[in-house]
């Protein structure tokens, strides 16, 4: 049942039908080939929706979108230019540094490429960077925005593997500042070789200055991470304070959006989620496959049969999500390869929350993957430049981060 | 044939419109919900129905959402094989793809409107909501999402005959 399952399923991918279609008929095939009833798929879908941990992922997508929409974006990369601007190829330091702060805010990596690279690009170019360079620089830190709390797919991990959510957010921080701090050393270098100009000079005035006007969307963080890591408010209450706070500040602080705007924003971020929500749904009957059959324990088997030796093993699971980021979308790719993943993780005696933050890394590298390479299209379509040019220009970034992937995998960087 | 595509695509944005007003009001009744929820924890008594509530109205707004981003053709699919395929046959497989959702959506809608009828007595633990109306969304999303697929279908093959032409 296990081939005709996953068989099917790419199959039914590849036809270009909408991968949360393909995951429910493919499991509707195997459900129907032995003749069970059916009402499972309504139920499912039901049960799979029916969660309150899952409010948080619509109200994190709305509190990126409503401060992205407004201009807090800019007010971040005003506030990272005056922190790290003078140094030499300094509004490639902005870049990282900026998407390391909207990270912080927005639990998707689409979002922060976006919200840094519309206003950061055409300020490089003006400044005499190139292009491809500043666009793939910034959808390589665009990754972070789901490695840096909050993050939509480690609340859908954290769901999927039944561990906290908070825990998994806490032990994001250091492998993202890692992340970036690698692509910042990797600017500076690209910055000599290429004669990068220097910002302005470094004042401490300044830094206040652009810290007073940057100050509400640097407060967002601290009363979402706050919240949830004092144990104030639960993931989803945080995530719907954040789109009160969010609303607060761009309707009546910097009055950035006007009352039909909040609404457009409000259904725009309703597709986006309803896009993951449905995955989810039709993915409770594909997970119901798989455990009926016992797929994920029999793939564990097999791979156990090769080799036991847990470092390997976690290598070449490190090389499925990476060919899975390759194709897939990092949502899709999470739901179907974490139950498979569970049982191998659970038997190796692998921490789940250290596993959660490689599964969740090494989908984000995916994000910069073509052909499938979400942070590379928009990238593109906010540029003009084409996607080989920016691939181009991406590779040394992507095996830099490869190797903080392979990092956080064999040093538990954990806090607990 | 052409008044009947006209016809379906006109009925598919309409629907189009009042679901995504369905949207915004599902999600902003969750926005005030759940922040009465937290003032009503932290300063009075905590809510005993506001959870479940909440709950509910996720399940309504991601299957509403669902149709939305269903019309607007948003939802993730891989087209980079597609796309490989010449026009003719690229038809073709869409046209299967097409037919392999409505039968999937056929299915899900006769099972949720036999678990409509069967779940008479079952209501929720907190607010005592019968249950059979919380599942509702599900066959009016799924029929939204069949109206807005037929109106997809029928674009495909009116394209061609035109080209034909």
């Amino acid at each position: 049942m296990g081939w005709i399952l996953f068989i099917s399923l790419f199959a039914l991918i590849l036809t270009g039908m909408p991968i949360a279609l393909a995951i429910g008929f493919s499991s509707l095939v195997v459900l129907s080939l032995n003749d069970l009833n059916l009402v499972l798929l309504p139920q499912r879908m039901f049960v799979g929706t029916d969660s309150f941990p899952m409010i948080a992922i619509p109200f994190f997508i709305l509190a990126g979108d409503l401060l992205a929409k407004g201009n807090v974006s800019q007010r971040l990369v005003n506030f990272a230019d005056a922190c790290v601007g003078w140094i030499r190829g300094g509004l490639s330091l902005v870049a990282v540094l900026g998407s390391m702060f909207f990270a912080a805010i927005s639990g998707s990596s689409a979002a922060t490429t976006a919200a840094i690279g519309t206003p950061l690009i055409p300020e490089m170019k003006k400044k005499g960077y190139e292009v491809p360079f500043a666009a793939a620089l910034i959808a390589a830190s665009g990754t972070i925005g789901v490695i840096i709390p909050p993050s939509v797919p480690m609340i859908l991990y954290a769901i999927i593997a039944d561990v906290s959510v908070a825990e998994l957010f806490l032990n994001g921080f250091l492998p993202g500042v890692i992340m970036g701090g690698i692509l910042m050393i990797y600017s500076i270098y690209v910055a000599k070789k290429k004669n990068y100009p220097i910002g302005g000079k470094f004042s401490v005035g300044n830094i206040w200055h652009h810290f007073k006007t940057a100050f509400f969307g640097l407060l967002t963080p601290i009363i979402i991470l706050g919240g949830i890591f004092s144990g104030f408010f639960t993931p989803s209450e945080s995530a719907v304070i954040a789109v009160d706070y969010a609303i607060f500040v761009a309707l009546f602080v910097y009055r950035d959006i006007n009352l039909k705007q909040l609404y457009s924003v409000i259904v725009n971020s309703g597709i986006t989620m309803a896009m993951i929500m449905f995955l989810i749904a039709t993915s409770k009957i594909f997970s119901w496959v798989l455990a009926n059959w016992s797929i994920p324990s029999e793939i564990a088997h097999a791979l156990l049969s090769i080799t036991d030796n847990p470092l390997f093993i976690l290598l070449i699971i490190n090389v499925v999500i990476l060919i899975a980021g390759i194709f897939m979308e990092t949502a899709s790719a999470l739901i179907i390869l974490t139950p498979v993943f569970l049982p191998i993780v659970g038997q190796l005696g692998i921490n789940l929350i250290h596993f959660g933050i490689v599964i969740v890394m090494g989908l984000a590298i995916g994000m910069i993957t073509p052909p499938v390479a979400i942070n590379l299209y928009v990238a593109s379509s906010i540029t003009g430049e084409s996607l080989e040019s920016l691939s181009k220009r991406i590779l040394p970034m992507l095996f830099l981060l490869v190797s903080v992937l392979l990092l956080t995998t064999y040093v538990p960087l954990l806090f607990y | 044939m052409n008044t009947i595509a006209l016809y379906l695509k006109k009925t598919s944005d309409q629907l189009d419109t009042i679901f995504r007003f369905a949207l915004f009001l599902t999600l902003s009744s969750m926005i005030v919900l759940i922040t009465a929820q937290v003032i009503f924890r932290v300063f009075f008594t905590a809510l005993s129905w506001s959870e479940e509530l909440s709950r509910y109205l996720l399940v309504w707004s991601s299957f509403i959402g669902a149709s939305v981003a269903f019309k607007k053709g948003a939802h993730i699919a891989v087209t980079f094989a597609v796309d490989l395929l010449p026009a003719h046959v690229q038809k073709l497989v869409q046209s299967l793809s097409c037919i392999l959702m409505a039968l999937f959506f056929g299915v899900t809608i006769w099972y949720s409107i036999f678990l409509f009828n069967v779940q008479v007595f079952q209501v929720s633990p907190a607010m005592g909501l019968k249950m059979r109306y919380i599942y509702m969304i599900i066959p009016i999303a799924f029929s939204v999402m069949s109206i807005h697929l037929l109106s997809q279908f029928s674009a495909i093959w009116l394209k061609e005959s035109k080209e034909e032409v």
